[in-house]
């Protein structure tokens, strides 16, 4: 499972950066995480 | 930044294994923590509504709402707990509620449509879009392309709310009851009010009483 995760560590990076850029407001539930100050816009 | 123990842990283990530095894995442990609470969010709601017996009704408020507050933004809770426990719990009582309310007059129906539309694009015109101290919106050319969005999804949802009193479909009135209870709940989390009742949330079960920013 380790070895998986790590074969595929490069694409699981790739998607967070992407839900990061796309996700500066809360959706579902009524919790902010804190945005980093290299998203905020 | 303060993140909860999972995120920091796989966000800095990704981060190693990629060299990457302090600013992308602070993006990564925030990505992280973004999804695990959307999920177990929606999780925990959903199952809470197939248990009260309305899935599907649950399944258009929780669509209705993120739609709504992705643009709009709204009210938020300081713990992630608290923010889990209050929406399992609001948004199946919605649901519940709304097909309860579906069987009354469609005269009241179409009033109840009517007012929450009219609220949905009152409250985005005055408070929308609505950042948090988490998440502040810096550009006034994203305020503005936040709220135009946020006008255009509820004009979607109205438009869908409209044509489904037009449909013979059994369950129009239940599903058109979702969306307007929905807009009346996601609206007034624009407000001062949705703030303090969430500032009031926050500081249940603390002796000494918590001062809201708003």
């Amino acid at each position: 499972m380790k070895n998986l995760m790590y074969r595929f560590s490069g694409l699981i990076v790739a998607f967070l950066v992407v839900v990061a850029q796309f996700s500066s407001l809360c959706v579902v539930g009524h919790y902010q995480p804190e945005v980093p100050a290299s998203l905020r816009k | 930044m303060s993140y909860l123990g999972f995120s920091k842990r796989w966000a800095s283990s990704l981060a190693a294994a990629h060299q990457l530095g302090e600013e992308k894995q602070a993006e990564l442990a925030y990505a992280i923590e973004v999804l695990a609470i959307t999920f177990l969010d929606a999780a925990l709601t959903l199952i809470v509504g197939w248990i009260l017996g309305v899935f599907w009704n649950t399944v258009a408020c929780l669509v209705t709402i993120a739609a709504f507050r992705h643009n709009a933004g709204g009210g938020h809770s300081e713990s992630p707990w608290r923010c889990a426990l209050v929406t399992m719990t609001v948004f199946p009582l919605l649901a519940l509620a709304a097909s309860h309310v579906s069987m009354w007059e469609p005269l009241h129906l179409n009033l109840i449509s009517l007012i929450s539309i009219a609220v949905g694009f009152a409250l985005i015109l005055i408070y929308a879009p609505v950042d948090s101290p988490k998440s502040p919106i810096i550009s006034p050319i994203r305020r503005q392309r936040l709220k135009r969005l946020a006008l255009i999804i509820m004009g979607v949802i109205s438009l869908v709310i409209v044509g489904l009193s037009f449909t013979g479909w059994d369950y129009a009135p239940e599903i058109r009851m979702c969306l307007a209870l929905s807009v009346l709940w996601v609206s007034f989390n624009l407000t001062p009010w949705g703030h303090r009742l969430w500032c009031f949330i926050d500081g249940l079960g603390y002796k000494q009483e918590r001062r809201c920013s708003d």
